[in-house]
């Protein structure tokens, strides 16, 4: 396993043994070859040139953009992609989408303000955009909602939109109206991705769940409010894979405090507990 | 239970250029580029970060970058150049552009980019960030072992003792995780538009 079989000449150092000396280590590399040797030099070269590359001083911090940055860019895309593809939209459009706003955003020198100050005139609601305080480069433009959000915010019919993106929504069906919303993030492991919004209906209010990149199952997906911390959960009930699923919200629950949507992959197993591997999640107040 | 789900890991090679642009002839691009999203928004949100120097400006640069990529889709050509590649080419000229506008904003003397965040200097950033981002994704044991011999400086004698691993098994490792690295850093460096740095 010392050497590349494939390698024809068997004289060339062991690739082995020249990684070793591009990290620096004491070898007994073959000195009077690689004197040589222009493959072997420049092999030996270029991985010393990423041991370099690596060993520099500079902090090497991997970040990733919130969870809102997709949501702005999904909303934007499908909007220019609905302008590009007009016979589509006889397929219905489920969010009614101030794309005015987003493409001045987008372009604008400040999009972020633009938002910011766009949602303070309308007294709709507060967004303390900024930094969360730790250094991980995450940033959630929304932050919590005061306490009666949900009364308030379903007595003006206004949206929630987690990417900040989406002024004004309502669903297809008139009596509907969306009161909060999250998009669903796969956990590691998964690359499962969706939307749960929730609805209050003239019958109560629902949890419509939009899921894609589910993988397929000999079980069934199940759908789940916890609370942040994970301490207590409430089934909502199972969803196909494919097609969005609406599901009765239990009247009086507290969405304040069971806030995470959660996909669950269950077996069909007589088990009606949490089976604990979650495929994606979300959170309703984020 | 609230924490983010790490997406480094979740995503791996899978979004090559190749796919992409055969996703997108075929009509499916609206997956394929939340795909590339996925894999690659880190890569082109830690440049930004470190560009900029603000974690809510590589929000916004990001979001940019991706529009702009998602814009100009039908124009990325696989031969011409990696897919990260094209990302990174695109996250430079967003760079670039941000800092024209905070020059022209502020108009003072501290409003100049500093070293690093634009041009040649930029480069050094990209290759650390490009390099950084792959040692994220060895999995492990691979990541531990690269991690204690490039940063920790141990050798592999001592990796082995430390994880109680077979030497041969540290070296083959250490071969071909240092080997990875390398591929990926030359499939960035072969980019669209790389002559006009």
């Amino acid at each position: 396993m010392n050497r590349e079989t494939t390698r024809d000449d068997h004289t060339h150092c062991d690739p082995e043994v020249l990684a070793l000396a591009a990290l620096g280590e004491r070898t007994d590399i073959d000195t009077e070859h690689l004197g040589v040797c222009d493959r072997c030099q420049a092999d030996l070269a270029s991985l010393r040139r990423i041991v370099r590359i690596t060993r520099s001083d500079d902090a090497t911090d991997i970040t990733s953009p919130a969870p809102s940055v997709w949501e702005a860019i999904s909303t934007q895309i499908s909007a220019e992609s609905t302008v590009e593809n007009s016979a589509e939209n006889s397929a219905g459009v489920k969010a009614t989408v101030n794309a005015g706003t987003k493409q001045d955003a987008l372009n604008g020198e400040h999009p972020v303000d633009d938002l910011a100050d766009q949602r303070t005139q309308t007294g709709r609601h507060q967004m303390p955009a900024g930094p969360t305080g730790d250094d991980s480069g995450v940033v959630v433009p929304l932050r919590r909602r005061t306490a009666p959000w949900l009364a308030a915010a379903a007595a003006v019919g206004v949206v929630l939109g987690g990417a900040g993106t989406v002024a004004w929504t309502q669903s297809t069906d008139p009596q509907s109206t969306i009161v909060a919303q999250t998009s669903l993030q796969p956990l590691p492991g998964f690359t499962s991705t969706g939307v749960a919004r929730v609805q209050t209906t003239a019958t109560g209010d629902a949890v419509t769940v939009d899921l894609k990149g589910l993988p397929a199952t000999d079980g069934y997906y199940e759908v789940w409010l916890l609370t942040e911390d994970g301490s207590a959960m409430v089934s909502l009930g199972a969803v196909g894979s494919t097609e969005t699923s609406t599901l009765p919200l239990p009247p009086g629950i507290a969405l304040d405090r069971f806030r995470i949507v959660d996909i669950s992959a269950e077996e069909f197993d007589g088990d009606p507990t949490h089976s604990t591997i979650s495929v994606a999640r979300g959170d309703l107040q984020a | 239970m609230s924490a983010q789900p790490d997406r480094r890991r979740d995503h791996d090679d899978s979004t090559s250029g190749r796919d992409f642009a055969t996703a997108l002839a075929a009509g499916d691009g609206d997956a394929a580029f939340e795909e590339v999203y996925r894999r690659w928004s880190p890569l082109v949100h830690s440049v930004a970060r470190r560009a900029l120097g603000d974690g809510h400006e590589a929000d916004d640069l990001t979001q940019r970058v991706f529009i702009s990529a998602w814009r100009s889709r039908n124009s990325y050509d696989p031969a011409a150049g990696s897919l990260p590649g094209w990302l990174i080419t695109i996250t430079r000229r967003r760079i670039a552009d941000r800092w024209a506008e905070r020059t022209r904003d502020r108009s003072t003397p501290d409003s100049d980019p500093p070293d690093g965040a634009t041009g040649a200097g930029l480069d050094g950033v990209v290759d650390r960030l490009v390099i950084a981002d792959e040692l994220a994704r060895l999995g492990e044991p691979p990541g531990q072992i690269m991690r204690l011999a490039l940063y920790e400086e141990l050798t592999h004698t001592e990796i082995a003792e430390r994880l109680d691993l077979p030497l041969g098994t540290v070296k083959s490792h250490i071969r071909r995780s240092l080997n990875r690295l390398r591929t990926r850093w030359e499939v960035i460096h072969d980019e669209p538009g790389n002559d006009s740095r």
